[in-house]
C-alpha cells in the first residue's frame, strides 16, 4: 500500500483545496501544507525539511549534539 | 555566500542544520560541487573518536595548509547532502594525499558488507548443494586489498608484491621469494634458472637427466623436455603417492644432474633420502611445492631443503591469488637468475620504475655491445615475462594472514575423512603421511584395491551424482598421455604402482570451504556405494 501521496495543487477563489485520495491509502490520513509561491521557494522548503531531517538522526543527536563537538563552535 | 564549494575543502556549517540562528559550528568535508539542487555531498570531521570502520584520523600531512585547532575525525560512514546555505566559509583544505585517503576509504567502505553477502557460508543442503574438491576461501580483506591496488593505479608489480614476497619468504623460513604468473610458470623458471650460463660445470645442458615421476602434474615434467633434458621416470609408493626413495638410486647414471618432484598432494617426499642422494652423486633438487604449502618435513617447510622451490596460487590452492605462483630458495645467485629470466632475460636487476639500481647504467661494456649500452636494455639469459600485476600480490598478501587457520583447516578435515573412512578400508586403500612428516594436505587420496571388484568410473559417476566433486591424481601416467608419444624420456624399472594410480587413484576436497556436514555427508555416500554402515 503507498504510504505517501504527493500533488501540486491550486487553491481556488475560497481558498480551499480538493485532494481525492486514490482508494489504497485508506480512509485516514495526515495532512502537511507547505506553500508553493515560486519554484526558488520550494527548493530552500525541501532543503529545510532536509535539514530537519538530519538534524532528527542519532548520529547528529549523539554525536554532533555533544558537548565535546562543542569547540567546533568559534571555527 | 561568495565562494565557491571545492571538493577536499572544509567547511563550517550551521548546527542544527534546520536553525541558522543558533553560533553552533560543525566542520564538514565538501566531496563534491553543489549539485543542481544547491546541494553539496558533505563527511562530517569530529572531535569525538572513531573506529576504524567509520573513518580515521586527520594527520598534519593531510592538510594543505593549516590543520583545523582540534584533533579531527573524518566520518566516512557519515556522509550526508548539505543545502549550500547551511554552510557558512572554508576553514581548512585538505592536501592531495588527505583527500586521497578519504576518498579511497569511501571506496572502500562497503566491502564488508558486499563480501558478507557474497562469501557468506551458504548452508548445506544434502544432495543439492555441491561439494567442490577444492576451492579458493576469500573475503573483505582479499577485496580490500585487490580494489587498493586498483586505485594505486600501479597495475604492475609494486608495493603489494614487495610485502607478499617478504611476508611469503619468512613464512617458509628463506630469504628469496619471487613472484610469477602460475606454479607452471614458477617450475618452468626453478627448472631453466639452472641452464644459466653463469651456474658455470653446473648449469643443465641438453640430453642431462633429471629424475622425476610419473604420477603427477604435467608441468612438473614438462620444464625437463621444454630446456631439451631427459625426464628418468621413478615409480611413487602407495600409500604416501610420493617417489619412492628406495628406487631412485638405480635410476641415477653418468648422465643424471638433477631431481625434480612434487610434494604429491601436500604430502612430503622422503627428503632424507632425497638429499642425501643428490648429496652424494651432486644433483640439483626442485621441490614443486605447488600443493604443499604449510607441510613440513622434521619441523621444516618443505621447500626449504632442495636449490630451488616452487609454489601455486591458483585458486584451488592452500592461498591464490587467481593465477599465480611463486620460487624461493636460499641461494643468492639463484635467485639473481631466476630473476633474470622471469623479467624478459634482462642482466638488469631493476624493480618497476627503477633506473640504475646498480649504479652503472652506463657503465659497463657486455656481450659484444659497445661500452656504456644501457643495462636496462642488455640480456643476459633467453628469459620470458613471467611477472605478475600488483592486484594478484595484493589479493595473496591478504591470504597470508589466514594461511595458518588454512592449514589447520585442511589437516583438521584430513583427520576426519580419515578416521571415518576406516570403515571402507576393506575396499580402500587410505593415505598415509609421510614418516616424519606434517603435511598441510590438498587433498584425500584413495585408491581402490585391487580385490574390491569395483570398477573407479562407477564411484566417480555415483559421487558426482551425489554432488560430490572428485579429481584424478592428475595425468595418472604422464608417459601414456597423449602428448608424450614421440618424446624422450627413460623409466627406471617398472611404474606398476604409477599405472595403479593411473587407474584406481581418485581425491575429494580436504580445503577450508567444507564444513564437517559435507565431510559427514561425503563419508555417508561413499560408504554407501560399498555397502558399508548402510
Amino acid at each position: 500500500m503507498s504510504s505517501v501521496l504527493r500533488k501540486q495543487l491550486t487553491a481556488d477563489a475560497s481558498h480551499t483545496i480538493h485532494l481525492i485520495l486514490p482508494p489504497e491509502m485508506g480512509d485516514e490520513v495526515e495532512i502537511i501544507v507547505f506553500t508553493r509561491s515560486s519554484a526558488e521557494g520550494a527548493a530552500q522548503q525541501e532543503s529545510l525539511i532536509m535539514a530537519q531531517l538530519m538534524d532528527e538522526s542519532g548520529f547528529a543527536k549523539n554525536i554532533l549534539n555533544s558537548a565535546e563537538e562543542d569547540c567546533w563552535n568559534d571555527l | 555566500m561568495t565562494f565557491e564549494i571545492t571538493p577536499g575543502t572544509v567547511y563550517s556549517a550551521h548546527f542544527p542544520f534546520s536553525d541558522l540562528s543558533n553560533k553552533k559550528k560543525r566542520p564538514v568535508l565538501a566531496l563534491s560541487g553543489k549539485d543542481e539542487n544547491d546541494d553539496v555531498r558533505i563527511a562530517f570531521i569530529t572531535k569525538t573518536t572513531i573506529n576504524e570502520a567509520q573513518g580515521f584520523a586527520l594527520e598534519p600531512a593531510d592538510f594543505a595548509d593549516e590543520m583545523l585547532k582540534h584533533q579531527s575525525h573524518i566520518r566516512v560512514d557519515k556522509t550526508f547532502n548539505l543545502h549550500i546555505s547551511r554552510i557558512e566559509k572554508p576553514v581548512a583544505r585538505l592536501s592531495d594525499r588527505g583527500y586521497e585517503r578519504v576518498l579511497r576509504k569511501l571506496v572502500t567502505l562497503d566491502i564488508p558488507t558486499l563480501a558478507a553477502l557474497k562469501y557468506c557460508d551458504k548452508p548445506f543442503q544434502s544432495g543439492t548443494s555441491v561439494i567442490p574438491p577444492s576451492g579458493k576461501v576469500i573475503g573483505a580483506p582479499e577485496l580490500k586489498n585487490m580494489v587498493e591496488a586498483s586505485l594505486d593505479g600501479w597495475l604492475t608489480t609494486g608495493r603489494f608484491n614487495e610485502s607478499f614476497e617478504k611476508r611469503f619468504a619468512e613464512f617458509v623460513g628463506v630469504p628469496y621469494a619471487l613472484t610469477t604468473t602460475s606454479g607452471s610458470s614458477a617450475n618452468l623458471l626453478a627448472f631453466t634458472a639452472l641452464t644459466s650460463h653463469k651456474l658455470g660445470a653446473r648449469a643443465l645442458k641438453p640430453g642431462d637427466e633429471v629424475i622425476t615421476v610419473a604420477a603427477g602434474f604435467p608441468t612438473t615434467v614438462n620444464p625437463i623436455l621444454q630446456n631439451g633434458m631427459v625426464p628418468v621416470f621413478v615409480d611413487v609408493d602407495i600409500p604416501t603417492y610420493n617417489i619412492d626413495p628406495r628406487k631412485i638410486e638405480a635410476a641415477v647414471t653418468g648422465r643424471t644432474r638433477a631431481i625434480m618432484v612434487a610434494h604429491t598432494l601436500g604430502n612430503p617426499f622422503d627428503l632424507d633420502a632425497v638429499m642425501a642422494l643428490a648429496e652424494k652423486h651432486n644433483l640439483w633438487v626442485i621441490e614443486d611445492c605447488c600443493d604443499a604449502l604449510g607441510s613440513r618435513y622434521k619441523g621444516q617447510h618443505v621447500g626449504t631443503f632442495g636449490h630451488i622451490a616452487t609454489c601455486s596460487f591458483y585458486p584451488a590452492h592452500h592461498i591464490t591469488m587467481g593465477e599465480g605462483g611463486i620460487i624461493f630458495t636460499k641461494d643468492r645467485d639463484l635467485r639473481s637468475i631466476i630473476e633474470s629470466f622471469r623479467d624478459w632475460g634482462r642482466d638488469c636487476y631493476c624493480g618497476p620504475g627503477c633506473d640504475n639500481t646498480c649504479g652503472k647504467r652506463f657503465g659497463q661494456q657486455l656481450g659484444s655491445l659497445p661500452f656504456g649500452y644501457d643495462h636496462k636494455y642488455t640480456y643476459s639469459h633467453l628469459g620470458y615475462n613471467l611477472k605478475i600485476t600488483d592486484m594478484q600480490a595484493a589479493c595473496a598478501l591478504a591470504q597470508m594472514d589466514r594461511l595458518p587457520e588454512f592449514i589447520e583447516a585442511r589437516k583438521r578435515n584430513f583427520a576426519f575423512l580419515k578416521g571415518r573412512l576406516k570403515s571402507c578400508e576393506e575396499f580402500l586403500i587410505l593415505p598415509e603421511a609421510t614418516p616424519s612428516s606434517d603435511p598441510s594436505w590438498f587433498g584425500f587420496p584413495i585408491t581402490i584395491k585391487a580385490d574390491a571388484d569395483v570398477n573407479r568410473v562407477d564411484l566417480l559417476q555415483y559421487l558426482d551424482q551425489n554432488k560430490i566433486g572428485t579429481r584424478l591424481l592428475f595425468a595418472g601416467n604422464l608417459t601414456r598421455q597423449p602428448y608424450f608419444e614421440g618424446r624422450t624420456y627413460r623409466i627406471s624399472g617398472e611404474l606398476r604402482n604409477t599405472d595403479n594410480i593411473m587407474n584406481n587413484t581418485l581425491w575429494i576436497g580436504v580445503y577450508p570451504g567444507l564444513s564437517e556436514e559435507m565431510l559427514s555427508y561425503v563419508v555417508e555416500k561413499i560408504e554407501a556405494f560399498f555397502g558399508v554402515n548402510f
